[in-house]
């Protein structure tokens, strides 16, 4: 074996995972199911772009929308990010009970982005929008509300942690598994970054 | 050894610390801010042409979108074959509902 052949085979062996790609499955997977998540979103963003106009002689969603308080949802929904990746960080270092206090926190932030969510649905519901009411309305719920449902799952995946975490089958040695959910989380999050630029603050030609 | 915890072990030293992850997300809240005030009829009308109004609030989105998926989502600091796997999706997608924009005339009709 040459030297450069010895040299490469030991940086492999020092940096890789004992899978065919060098990391872990699961992690892998996590990442696949992202990808195909970008599709989903894809598909429900481009309707609600070419419907957004479709009013019906109705109100429609961009009559209405809230800026300042969805603003507050978004900012909330951007710092879960900042206290999921913190109790990721806690619980590489096998700093559990800190850990613990981040995910809770994690998934009350996405509590309150839910409720806010509710609010607003609630709100629009009042001003006469409702599901059926018009093309427009009915991408535009279709949308939030699947986003909605990603949070919502989001939510329950980090109360789960939380709970294996406080049994005390959650430990350092199940890093990836609390990186997985951190990956889910992010991506809603960056799914809302999105959303709340092309569909909320982007004002109608 | 586990699976996760090798993972761990291979990654740890090259992540950033906890006080890296607050600047960033202080970065994030200050674009997000940038983003809000442009909604904002005083500041609405410092973009003169909605064309600069667009392309900022794009810049802005997609450097938040960036600053999430690499340093939250450690796509930095993983090995290229996710970067990959993500990027290859969102291609994916952007690709064909662009053309799925372009058909129904979203560009020429707004």
């Amino acid at each position: 074996m040459s030297t450069a052949t010895a040299t490469a085979d030991t940086h492999h062996d020092h940096d890789s995972h004992a899978t065919n790609t060098g990391i872990s499955n699961n992690k892998l997977a996590m990442w696949l199911f992202l990808s195909t998540e970008c599709l989903l979103f894809g598909a429900l963003i481009s309707t609600y772009l070419l419907y957004k106009t479709r009013g019906n002689g109705d109100v429609l969603p961009t009559d209405i929308f809230d800026i300042p308080f969805t603003s507050v949802s978004s900012f909330v929904l951007l710092m879960s990010s900042l206290t999921m990746v913190l109790a990721l960080s806690a619980v590489t270092r096998g700093e559990m009970d800190r850990g613990k206090a981040w995910l809770l926190v994690t998934a009350m932030l996405g509590g309150v982005f839910i409720g806010g969510q509710v609010y607003e649905f609630t709100s629009f519901y009042r001003e006469g929008l409702g599901y059926t009411t018009n093309p427009a309305a009915s991408a535009f719920y279709t949308l939030t509300g699947f986003h909605g449902v990603h949070v919502s799952l989001g939510i329950l995946m980090l109360m789960s942690l939380w709970v294996a975490a406080q049994q005390g089958k959650l430990t350092q040695k199940n890093t990836e598994t609390v990186e997985i959910v951190g990956l889910y989380w992010h991506f809603v999050d960056i799914v809302w970054i999105f959303i709340f630029t092309v569909i909320y603050l982007i004002p109608p030609a | 050894m586990s699976e996760a915890t090798a993972v761990s072990e291979t990654h740890d030293d090259h992540h950033p610390s906890d006080w890296d992850y607050v600047k960033i997300a202080g970065i994030l809240a200050v674009l997000t801010t940038i983003e809000v005030l442009t909604y904002f009829e005083s500041v609405f009308t410092f973009f003169e042409t909605r064309w600069i109004l667009l392309t900022t609030l794009f810049v802005l989105m997609v450097v938040k979108f960036w600053l999430v998926a690499r340093m939250f989502m450690h796509l930095k600091q993983d090995k290229p074959i996710l970067s990959q796997s993500f990027a290859a999706g969102l291609a994916l997608a952007t690709g064909v509902y662009l053309v799925t924009l372009f058909a129904f005339d979203f560009f020429f009709s707004a």
